[in-house]
């Protein structure tokens, strides 16, 4: 079923939409509807294909066991080709499950932010995204790999994913950008136990950085000049401007899974936290 | 029939701008098509529709941890296609301004006391004549 829904979820598809499938990248500017409309067909593909690359994946790994077994219990080599033949398109499937797939961060995360958004942006106007969603830890965003000392063979690699930034104007005319990245610390342990086998352990240390820059009309919002009730941990540094004063926020979630899904929370946290910093200009009637 | 009473907006808060065509059960607000909600044979305003919702989740959450199994936040779940559904966004807001006591500034001319439970920050010199005819329960136009 789930592959029926997945090819049907792909026929729908647009070339563009494949296109993002393929390239895993996005750079551009629409109206919020817009990248909703564009990036929803998108998730929906991803949500349909992931437990189907799972299921087939598992597949190919029972036929080439089956094809072992097969060999070894009955000395049949037309055996073994057999049940590897029948194993093939399973493999050719999963790599081609495996090529197109996505950042889960694209349907639990970017489309419920992008859901908030509406409310927050008018219709028409533009919101510049720029995606990545293709996987944290690969060798061109690798900033670092070095053994450690000690008595155990420690590798740790270093990665920058920036996978999100964004700006647009919101309904009060107030300005947001944004970035996100993700600091990731990788640490190989491998060790060797007293019965001679060698393991090795995989620990991951992420640090979230949400960045933003909120830059609020004079006319409409006064600096309260006290910290902010009910915030977050984050920190936020205000420079005033002629026209604007433009606070700059700056929240880290930690984690130890560099798949975790940002809550929205966490992005929504620091862009109340410079609106807990103002305080409506009364002086000037709308 | 009067303007649509729910209020756009995440952060801030304004006007719908559309006019009011239904009324809604609960809160007896007139609202718009686009805000307008269907449950259980019952016209709901969306925002009276994503509480419900979200005490719904709130209530499955508290029936799951008393099962001694660990469940997401009501709010939290980002992981289906509920976001698809507009009246999810209004169900965020309330767990947001619920969860973290915040307070949205409203930009607008149809406040009304509906959003008193999240004491909105609005401008004294709003335009309260605007209101007049439209609204019978229009509350005041300051920090509750």
């Amino acid at each position: 079923m789930s592959l029926i829904s997945a090819y049907r979820a792909y026929s729908s598809l647009t070339g563009e939409q494949k296109s993002i499938l393929k390239e895993k990248t996005i750079d551009g500017s629409r109206t919020v509807a817009e990248w909703i409309a564009l990036l929803g067909g998108v998730a929906r593909y991803d949500g349909a294909a992931d437990p189907l690359r799972q299921g087939v994946g598992c597949l190919s790994a029972i036929g080439f066991l089956l094809a072992f077994i097969a060999g070894v219990a009955t000395g049949s080599f037309v055996l073994f080709i057999v049940v590897v033949v029948a194993t093939v398109p399973f493999l050719i499937l999963y790599g081609s499950l495996r090529r197109s797939d996505i950042s889960n961060l694209l349907r639990e995360f970017v489309l419920p932010l992008l859901a908030l958004m509406r409310e927050d942006m008018s219709a028409e106007a533009p919101l510049h995204l720029k995606l990545d969603l293709g996987k944290g830890m690969t060798d061109a965003k690798r900033t670092d790999q070095k053994p450690l000392p000690g008595p155990r063979t420690i590798v740790q690699s270093s990665y920058r994913n920036g996978w999100m930034e964004g700006d647009g104007t919101l309904t009060d005319g107030s300005t947001l950008a944004w970035s996100i990245v993700d600091l990731i610390r990788e640490r190989k342990v491998t060790r060797r136990n007293p019965r001679g086998k060698t393991k090795t352990k995989v620990k991951y240390k992420v640090r979230r950085m949400i960045d933003m820059r909120i830059g609020l009309r004079r006319d409409d919002y006064l600096l309260a000049g006290t910290a902010p009730k009910g915030g977050g941990n984050e920190r936020i540094d205000v420079k005033s401007g002629e026209k604007r004063n433009v606070l700059r926020v700056r929240r880290v979630v930690e984690s130890a899974d560099p798949d975790a899904i940002l809550d929205l929370d966490d992005f929504i946290g620091p862009l109340a936290a410079a609106y807990r910093r103002v305080a409506l200009n009364n002086a000037e009637e709308k | 029939m009067a303007a649509c009473a729910v209020k756009r907006g995440i952060i801030t808060l304004r006007d719908c701008g559309e006019e009011g065509i239904n009324t809604c059960s609960v809160c007896s607000r007139p609202v718009c098509a686009e805000h307008t909600r269907m449950e259980s044979g019952e016209l709901l305003c969306v925002e009276c529709y994503a509480k419900r919702q979200e005490d719904a989740r709130a209530s499955e959450k508290a029936a799951t941890k008393s099962r001694g199994a660990t469940a997401k936040s009501p709010a939290r779940r980002q992981d289906d296609d509920t976001w698809e559904d507009p009246s999810w966004a209004y169900g965020y807001r309330h767990h947001y301004y619920g969860s973290y006591g915040y307070q949205p500034f409203y930009h607008g001319h149809y406040y009304d006391s509906y959003y008193d439970q999240y004491d909105v920050r609005s401008f004294d010199a709003t335009d309260s004549t605007a209101a007049e005819g439209d609204q019978s329960d229009a509350g005041g136009f300051y920090d509750s």
